[in-house]
């Protein structure tokens, strides 16, 4: 019952507070927007796409060789360590909340948008994809409730009641829920930028996530249903690093996704990740400029205010696409199913879901590289002027945001490399499970056709968002 | 297909493709030959000694929106970035990135002249409204 009434007063908030701002898709953090990659750099890329898919079908093995994990024993984690950067999360949480509470509301000066859009939502990305599960570490949310369980379990052990059962209808959704909410606070909210609005909904997202650990249990609920927790950890499964029991192991890279366990949502979340961020590409684009008109005319007619049609024409927008992101996974597995019948097509949609973590993560990386390469530099002065009022903690207070660090050259590569590298790993991975799914590797490949299919449609329609990006 | 005919497969693609990329990538001194040649076969009248000088933009403000939309205002990383801003009202405009900021006073104008070391798209803004007035476009 608690858990409805925040969410009634989360929604409560948001609609109150939707009325009081100019309305544009943007973010006010961003000081530099990047150019749209050059045609040539687009061909080049297309190029690639279809070079490697026809490679990838030729020297691809026979045998499934990704499915385990081929772990290999390092070393093992001192216990120590979660309680170290456990308490270590809660204060840089706690760090946030306070800064976007009581400090200076220009979102530029402020730690908490840049902390929360910038160096969580894209850094962890990265740091995911090379460093492994790094957000489970410092998880405020899930180390306040590792630790009020076992204060619980000393003064009371025999009166604590067991977790209920996680609803397996339920699964990966409240995820995946979880990324488009958090995906239209950052590009549709109008204040999504005000730092003490954004403190009360990483409060409020606390509080939900506690109540639901409380209800269901801490590690399956964090698995399951907690937005952040589940999609960095989706990326740091592409990683060569894994933790379990105490030990950590260096496996095969993207061996990790494969052990995915499926869950109902799975499919929702994998498309929300990519939808999303294909959304915020589709907005900076000739289309969008010229549909939004359209959409909102019908809506200001309405008697809507400007920034209200906005709102509403961006929402449908986002999940318009989602939507057309869905549909095309949705073909594919349509196309493998009619290979043999032998497997439901939903059975396939589940089994093949995790071979789209990389777009997501290619996608996740040209989008959003360059937010974390010039506005990620903000950090530096802004830990040490968190509230914006002229202290001077660490010293850097008075460090500037360089705009050379890369150049748009140096960008666009990346964004094209992330994109290429991203096709090559899903191809992999898909390639890889079907060797599983259809023990005879002829029909194997001929259910890959309809893969490289989708596959070749997600990178190319990355490619194009870049380079349709802020035309002249 | 045998593991050394994978890796010539293989190999051979990588070729292609650095080639490729080498082969489509512009050069730095490529793009402006052919485009003075184009200008001084099309105007044969003027003295091929001076170029001609591009006129200045001036972007205008009013109430601190712009009027008649953003300008958008395009130049070459290296180029000296020459432009100017009239405002009916007092207004203070602001380059993102390049952190430049000039007052304007009401129903003055003011040059914002420098050397464009960064690129990629900086807004111009208005601080008195904090409304975007133009659109300052850097290429590399």
């Amino acid at each position: 019952m608690r858990a409805r009434v925040w969410l009634i007063g989360l929604g409560g908030t948001l609609v109150a507070s939707a009325l009081l701002a100019p309305p544009a898709l943007a973010h006010g953090l961003v000081g530099r927007t990047d150019l749209p990659i050059p045609r040539w750099l687009f061909g080049w890329g297309a190029a690639m796409v279809l070079i490697v898919s026809f490679v990838a079908l030729a020297v691809l093995w026979q045998k499934p060789e990704l499915q385990e994990g081929h772990r290999r024993r390092l070393v093992r984690v001192p216990a120590a360590l979660d309680v170290v950067c456990g308490v270590l999360g809660i204060g840089m949480f706690a760090a946030v909340v306070y800064s976007g509470l009581a400090g200076t509301q220009t979102a530029t000066a402020n730690l908490a948008p840049t902390v929360i859009y910038v160096v969580v939502w894209v850094g962890l990305v990265i740091v995911s994809l090379f460093c492994g599960d790094v957000f489970a570490l410092f998880n405020p949310w899930r180390a306040t409730a590792r630790g009020v369980a076992w204060i619980a379990g000393r003064v009371a052990p025999e009166r604590l009641p067991a977790p209920l059962e996680y609803p397996a209808r339920v699964g990966r959704w409240p995820a995946a829920v979880g990324v488009v909410a958090f995906v239209w606070v950052e590009l549709i909210y109008p204040n999504r930028d005000d730092p003490s609005i954004l403190a009360l909904l990483a409060l409020a997202y606390a509080a939900v996530m506690l109540l639901g650990m409380s209800f269901y249990g801490i590690d399956r609920w964090t698995s399951r249903a907690d937005a952040f927790a589940v999609y960095f950890n989706l990326f740091a499964r592409l990683s060569p690093w894994e933790r379990r029991d105490g030990v950590l192991y260096l496996r095969r890279p993207l061996s990790g996704v494969t052990q995915l366990e499926p869950a109902a949502g799975t499919v929702a979340l994998v498309v929300a990740m990519i939808g999303t961020t294909t959304f915020d590409g589709f907005t900076q684009g000739p289309i969008w400029r010229d549909l939004l008109p359209d959409l909102e005319r019908p809506l200001l007619d309405l008697g809507m205010s400007l920034t209200g049609a906005l709102q509403v024409a961006a929402t449908i927008g986002l999940l318009v696409v989602v939507g057309l992101v869905a549909l095309l996974y949705r073909a594919g597995v349509a196309g493998m199913h009619s290979v043999s019948a032998s497997h439901g097509a939903r059975d396939l949609a589940q089994s093949f879901a995790h071979t789209l973590v990389p777009i997501a993560a290619a996608y996740a990386i040209a989008h959003y590289f360059s937010l974390l390469a010039y506005q990620g530099q903000a950090t530096a002065f802004l830990v040490s002027d968190p509230l914006g009022d002229g202290s001077n903690l660490f010293g850097t207070a008075s460090a500037t945001i360089d705009y050379n660090v890369i150049r748009a050259t140096g960008v666009w590569y990346v964004q094209v490399g992330a994109l290429v590298i991203g096709h090559v790993a899903a191809l992999i991975l898909a390639h890889d499970r079907a060797l599983v799914v259809w023990r005879k590797a002829r029909e194997a490949t001929r259910s890959q056709y309809w893969m490289l299919l989708v596959m070749v449609g997600f990178t190319s329609l990355g490619l194009w968002l870049l380079s349709a990006a802020n035309p002249t | 297909m045998s593991s050394t005919a994978r890796l010539a497969l293989l190999g051979a693609a990588l070729v292609v493709a650095v080639a490729a990329f080498l082969i489509a990538r512009p050069g730095d001194d490529e793009p402006d030959a052919p485009v003075t040649n184009a200008a001084t076969t099309t105007q044969p009248t003027t003295t091929p000694t001076v170029p001609p000088e591009p006129p200045i933009r001036v972007v205008k403000v009013s109430g601190g929106e712009p009027v008649g939309g953003v300008a958008k205002l395009g130049f070459k990383r290296g180029e000296l970035v020459r432009f100017v801003v009239e405002s009916a009202t007092e207004d203070n405009i602001h380059i993102h990135g390049y952190d430049i900021d000039h007052d304007v006073p009401e129903g003055g104008r003011i040059t914002f002249a420098f050397r464009a070391d960064k690129d990629g798209i900086f807004e111009v803004e208005a601080h008195s409204s904090g409304a975007q007035v133009a659109e300052l476009r850097i290429e590399p």
